[in-house]
């Protein structure tokens, strides 16, 4: 751990960016149909309780980091083997939007330049950052989620005004009924991006005011959801289910219609832009939380030690991981039912564990 | 700070490999495509498709005086036969100069020979590259001349064909709202719900002068291009042409009116008085009834007197009255007529069916398979027109006495 101090705003903007993360540009929640905004709220309750389940167990050890109190609740040697379990899951999920943020840029603006080159420069900004420590990237989450927030409003309004948006597309309402909205949202939409929030147990031991965690991260989790389920519902009002469906990055062609007056158009750029930045704070919150861990489970003094091997472990992984952007989402889809286990089952039995052993504590006493 | 002059030197070399001089396109190298028309290449599966692009002479278009230069044609076309279509837009490079760049793509033209075949493969191409984007729109070429040649007639106040269409497309779509333009993302929509229109394009003249740059110094140009029908597919094909008072029902109901001129009856006297319609809006409803669907298409129109060849005192407001009335039932009968028709050709080009999914998503589910074959051809449409003459222009009763 090193020695710093976020305010409860820094952390808010990075939860904030953090959960927009790469959801709100990848196809997402399409398997609920056109219902798939309903989905996202009802994965936005399952993701307050989880919160609440992070909470208590911060509470209970608000001087250490999740992987510090794994090994107090499940002890010394299964605790750090699940702990270095949940750094490598970190650096997983890291390389994943390395990698989806690279497909974009690939795919949609940059066709000539390899994957390997937009990574690497990636990586290395973010490995910068890190190095820098916890209050600069909290800093500089405060400063672009206004800049976020700007790009954002820029892209609605022009969405909205340049008469694409057919709010009737999305009727009927449940068309397919109840089962695929809840299939949906568990377990797809509740670890992606909601339960992926476990990542913040490893940051919150630096926020200034511990108590307002409490308030922080349903507040952030909340609003961001919202955005989401905003951001699915005027991409199927402006593309329709189909073409929504049949798109990689739904949100790159409904905001690329714009079309005012043969005059705003290409706005693209602005998708792109809220992209990189959401990527970089995302992946670089996930390599902060593995580098922190590994350090803290191997006792390294210092975690800038070993910052750039696991940056190139990351880059590795981004590049190995799917030979193809198909073979990519599918192991997405799998990655979503195996995570149940780290982001759900794990810190419910954390919490559950550690009740039995209060109530054997009071009872002896 | 002994590191100083190595940062230095890492920073410069970080300016030179971050700035992303990998895509760099160089603007003199491209060759823009303003306008793509695509005919058919050979009767066999190979080489089947032959396109043709449109590509702009910048040196000619950006205008200026160029003493003692011949001067060129300001745009110039390639055209080669392929299999795919990105197949035979790259076999074109072997005689373009630089690179193909799309994203300025002005019309995309089809041969009616090949939309008679079908045109479902030509679309995916399109949305799959980010190079298109899908806001072009898409037209026919009909009757004997090829998308090719429709492309290539020289117009005398626009150097460049292609524009030359779209700019047609739009004042007909504006001033007289009979063929409404369609986009390519609304043909790919209308693909994959399998009936879809397309606006005709036709050249009136004979094809083989319309390509000479002679053609252009005529007062009156021998060969010209017009918008002519709306192109009805079904599952890909062509199958019928809209012309007239049904192709302009579409845009009645599609909600694309804007404006129009509308002839109306003066007693014995046919077709005297002209009415535009200046604001028009419509909607489509679905109620089901017994199990079936009904269809009610609602109509609001506003307009005004243009032109009144009739002894009619248009002062008084009994008279607009009636003049309402029969606007009303002009409308009707062009919004049934063009209903008639594509019951009759089974095809839902206006996509009821949504609307049906949209009223009661279970019976939808029932009728489904069979909606375009069997059901919709026997729906019942009711037509509500509400239109409202609002003033008479600087006249009212007409000189005319007749």
């Amino acid at each position: 751990m090193e020695k710093a101090k976020i305010s409860v705003i820094q952390l808010f903007a990075l939860m904030f960016i953090f959960e927009l993360g790469t959801a709100l540009v990848v196809s997402y929640g399409t398997s609920a149909g056109k219902d798939a905004w309903l989905s996202i709220l009802f994965a936005i309750c399952g993701g307050v309780i989880l919160s609440f389940v992070y909470f208590i167990l911060f509470h209970q050890y608000p001087n250490l980091l999740f992987t510090g109190y794994i090994r107090e609740i499940f002890g010394k040697y299964i605790g750090w083997i699940i702990g270095l379990l949940y750094c490598l899951t970190f650096l997983y999920i890291c390389g994943r939007n390395v990698r989806e943020f690279g497909d974009l840029l690939v795919s949609s603006t940059l066709s000539e330049t390899p994957l390997l080159v937009i990574n690497i420069t990636l990586v290395l900004v973010m490995c910068y950052v890190i190095h820098l420590g916890v209050e600069v990237l909290g800093r500089s989450a405060e400063v672009f989620f206004v800049i976020l927030l700007l790009l954002g409003a820029a892209g609605n309004f022009f969405v909205l005004v340049s008469g694409d948006v057919d709010f009737h597309q999305i009727r009927p309402f449940l068309e397919h009924g109840w089962k695929p909205i809840f299939t949906t949202a568990f377990p797809h939409l509740i670890i992606f991006p909601f339960g992926e929030m476990v990542v913040f147990t490893m940051l919150l031991p630096y926020l200034n005011r511990p108590q307002l965690a409490k308030r922080v991260w349903p507040a952030a989790l909340i609003s961001s959801g919202l955005i989401l389920s905003w951001t699915v519902l005027l991409n199927i009002s402006v593309l329709g289910l189909d073409a929504m469906k049949r798109s990689t990055f739904p949100l790159l062609k409904a905001v690329g219609k714009v079309n005012l007056f043969d005059f705003i158009e290409r706005l693209d750029a602005i998708v792109v832009f809220t992209l990189l930045i959401t990527v970089f704070f995302k992946a670089s919150i996930y390599l902060y939380a593995a580098v922190l861990g590994i350090a803290d489970l191997f006792k390294l003094h210092n975690y800038r030690q070993i910052l750039l091997p696991i940056g190139t472990v990351v880059i590795f992984l981004s590049l190995s991981m799917a030979s193809s952007f198909s073979e990519h989402t599918k192991e997405g889809f799998l990655f979503n039912y195996m995570a149940v286990i780290p982001l759900i089952i794990l810190p419910l039995l954390l919490l559950l564990i550690l009740i039995i052993r209060k109530h054997f504590k009071k009872k002896m006493n | 700070m002994r590191h100083k002059p190595l940062m230095l030197l890492l920073l410069c070399a970080l300016l030179v490999l971050l700035s992303g001089c990998w895509d760099r396109e160089e603007l003199q190298q491209l060759s823009i495509v303003s306008g793509m028309a695509i005919d058919k290449g050979s009767d066999k599966v190979k080489n089947r498709y032959k396109v043709t692009v449109q590509i702009i002479n910048p040196s000619q278009v950006s205008g200026g005086q160029q003493g003692g230069k011949v001067q060129a044609s300001p745009v110039t076309t390639f055209t080669k036969t392929g299999s795919t279509l990105s197949e035979t837009l790259r076999k074109i490079s072997t005689k373009a100069p630089g690179e193909l760049f799309f994203p300025h793509l002005q019309v995309l033209v089809i041969g009616e020979k090949v939309a008679k075949e079908g045109i479902e493969d030509l679309f995916d191409m399109i949305e799959r590259d980010a190079q298109f984007r899908v806001l072009f729109p898409v037209l026919i070429a009909r009757g004997h001349a090829t998308a090719k040649e429709t492309l290539e007639v020289t117009t005398p106040l626009e150097a460049i064909p292609s524009a030359k269409i779209g700019d047609a497309l739009k004042s007909s779509e504006e001033d007289w709202g009979a063929y409404k333009s369609t986009r390519a993302d609304q043909v790919i929509q209308g693909l994959k719900e399998g009936s879809v229109m397309v606006t005709g394009v036709e050249i009136d003249g004979e094809a083989t002068k319309g390509i000479a740059t002679t053609n252009m110094q005529q007062i009156s140009p021998s060969t010209q291009i017009e918008i002519k029908g709306m192109a009805l597919f079904r599952n890909g094909k062509l199958e019928s042409w809209l012309d007239g008072h049904a192709a302009r029902g579409v845009t009645w109901i599609t909600n694309e009116m804007k404006r129009t001129v509308m002839n109306l009856n003066c007693g014995k006297k046919k077709e005297a008085t002209a009415i535009e319609i200046s604001r028009a809006k419509s909607a489509t409803d679905v109620k089901i009834k017994h199990q079936k669907p009904v269809i009610y298409i609602t109509v609001h129109a506003e307009g005004a007197v243009l032109e009144n060849n009739c002894s009619k005192d248009l002062g008084k407001s009994k008279v607009l009255g009636q003049l309402d009335e029969q606007l009303e039932e002009e409308i009707e009968q062009e919004v049934l007529l063009t209903v008639k028709k594509a019951q009759k050709q089974k095809s839902d080009i206006f996509n009821f069916g949504e609307k049906v999914n949209m009223a009661d998503k279970r019976v939808w589910k029932n009728i489904k398979t069979s909606w375009e074959k069997d059901i919709f051809p026997e729906t019942e449409v009711h037509v509500n027109i509400q239109a409202i003459i609002r003033r008479t222009g600087m006249t009212t009763k007409s000189y005319i006495n007749k």
